[in-house]
């Protein structure tokens, strides 16, 4: 079986390594290579004899239009076609595409764990046999799937960017420094990460995309991203992925 | 600094004086009821056994805080310290009351702080005559298990009340974080959207109380939003909930969620009733 996984970083690399892991065929595309390919008229030649693609870009709508549209065209007309449901709601992304009913919603948040839980939503148009085969292909990475409602973030997306953009509002703010905002959750509240070394982690456009998803979708203030985080993103200090976000990440870290 | 009191002999009360005394502070732990005070030496000396049984606590710091601590219904007797740290109930008159009259009976070099989780330390401070000795020391529950303290700087705080309150966290073995004076400081802050978007999420109908509490615990979050809700009181998740918006003149985003209100009123408040969105038994 064929995976072919798209999309921007550390996502590529973690769900890549999770279908190797399982013993699939993999092929990546990192969207900064993509963009040039596209560009220069490329086509995404390896992923014509895909089982399964995989779409995991969410700096924006668009962006995640525009490779989901490459990719449709791109895989055969029967592959199942899994979105990452960050940037927008699977229906939406469905609706991009031919064939909506072979798209299926899902969700995770990095870093990937060997045996994690992997959420999937089934768009209004995704059809039953498309969700059980991304409930087999979800159990096949070891990844426990767990069954819920579309809309942007999903569940988990959507808790944790919106604990980053309430951190970064706060760093904004001057209430404490990074450092402080982070050592505080991990300490008064138990978090796992802090807030703001999380989004590093995950990726600030990835995070502004979330939100940004969620403000369109649902019209309402608590969604808005946070001014700092725009800025970050328009300055490309995405994270550990561009060497600098809230954190500075040497060369070679 | 030596000699500290401790107003309130509560939950926080007694946590943060138990920790002072260990670290080899003098403590005097004040209170309006006697019947209090002495609930709050037992659970001490118990906490201070266990502590020692468990290892934890050498045998020699466990008897010298015991003798360290001491006991007073009169806040004359509480003042002559070299820092205060208030854990009276979470009102702003009661509060502003108490550092007034400690004003008059404390010297001059006593640093006055508060342990409030919500109100403003600028506002508590402009009770007194010392606003560059005032500043906020906010531990959480359990004081004596919890590691950190958020230092709480009102706009008059000096640096050498910072500095003072800065060694005496490291002292207790605790970690500090500075904060400005803002609504509901950091923890309490950015952590709204973990409750507040789990309220939203079961609202939606996005995935049942269960589900949600499973996925994020798959993140690595010790407890799930609304296991944590039942542990910490959906009357007091409510109320904190209704104190940050109130404070931030209604920003949208810290909105409480009808459900919180339905259940704090159908008395389903969680562990301690027994039954909050999941069920306790015996
Ligand atoms: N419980 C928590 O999780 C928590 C965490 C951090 C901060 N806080 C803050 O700590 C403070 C105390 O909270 P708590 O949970 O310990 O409350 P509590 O109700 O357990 O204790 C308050 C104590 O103050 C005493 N008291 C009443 N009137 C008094 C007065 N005039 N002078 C002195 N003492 C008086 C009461 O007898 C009681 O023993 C509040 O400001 C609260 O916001 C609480």
């Amino acid at each position: 079986m064929k995976v072919v996984v798209a999309g921007e970083r550390p996502f590529v690399e973690g769900i890549g390594r999770l279908c190797t892991q399982a013993g699939y065929d993999v092929v990546l595309y990192l969207v900064e290579d993509f963009n040039t390919a596209v560009q220069s008229g490329w086509a995404m030649a390896d992923a014509a004899n895909a089982d399964i693609a995989i779409e995991l870009h969410n700096e924006s709508a668009a962006a995640k239009e525009e490779l989901l549209v490459s990719l449709a065209a791109s895989i055969p007309r029967d592959a199942l076609l899994l979105t990452s449901a960050l940037a927008t709601s699977t229906t939406q992304a469905a609706a991009w595409v031919p064939r909506p009913e072979r798209v299926v919603g899902f969700g995770v948040v990095p870093p990937l764990q060997q045996q994690g839980m992997v959420e999937l939503a089934a768009g209004l148009q995704t059809s039953d046999e498309s969700l059980q085969q991304a409930i087999s292909f979800a159990r096949h990475l070891h990844q426990k799937p767990v069954i819920v409602t579309d809309g942007p973030g999903l569940v988990r997306a959507r808790v944790v960017c919106c604990l980053i953009n309430e951190a970064a509002s706060a760093l904004m703010e001057g209430v404490a420094s990074a450092a402080d905002i982070d050592k505080a959750m991990k300490l008064g509240a138990n978090y796992p990460f802090g807030p703001l070394e999380w989004g590093d982690y995950i990726g600030l456009d990835t995070v502004l995309g979330t939100l940004t998803g969620l403000f369109n979708e649902w019209g309402e203030d608590r969604y808005r991203p946070s001014p700092l985080l725009r800025r970050m993103v328009a300055a490309r200090k995405l994270g550990r992925k561009t060497g600098e976000g809230f954190y500075n990440y040497p060369k070679g870290d | 600094m030596d000699k500290i009191a401790v107003i309130g002999a509560g939950t926080m009360g007694a946590g943060i004086a138990q920790v002072s005394a260990l670290a080899g502070y003098q403590v005097v732990l004040y209170d309006i009821s006697e019947d209090v005070l002495h609930k709050a030496l037992t659970g001490i000396q118990v906490s201070i056994d266990q502590g020692v049984a468990r290892g934890k606590i050498a045998a020699e710091a466990a008897k010298t805080a015991k003798v360290a601590l001491t006991l007073t219904t009169s806040l004359a007797e509480a003042a002559p310290v070299d820092l205060v740290i208030e854990a009276a109930p979470e009102t702003i008159d009661l509060k502003r009351q108490i550092f007034d009259e400690l004003e008059s009976l404390a010297p001059a070099h006593t640093i006055f702080a508060s342990n409030t989780s919500s109100l403003s330390i600028n506002v508590l401070a402009s009770a007194t005559q010392r606003q560059d000795r005032f500043l906020g020391l906010h531990f959480f529950n359990p004081a004596q298990v919890m590691k950190l303290v958020e230092v709480i700087r009102g706009d008059f705080t000096s640096e050498t009340t910072l500095a003072a309150a800065l060694a005496y966290v490291a002292r207790l073995g605790k970690t500090a974080v500075l904060c400005k004076d803002t609504p509901a400081f950091i923890v309490n802050r950015v952590a709204r959207p973990f409750y507040g978007e789990a309220f939203r999420l079961l609202g939606e109908n996005a995935a049942d109380h269960t589900t949600i509490d499973k996925l994020l615990k798959s993140l690595g979050f010790r407890m799930g939003p609304f296991e944590l809700i039942d542990l910490i009181g959906c009357d007091v998740n409510f109320a904190v909930t209704q104190s940050v918006y109130e404070v931030t003149f209604h920003d949208p985003k810290y909105r409480p969620h009808p459900i919180q209100q339905r259940m704090v009123e159908s008395g389903r408040l969680g562990r301690k009733t027994g039954h909050g969105f999941y069920e306790y038994k015996e």
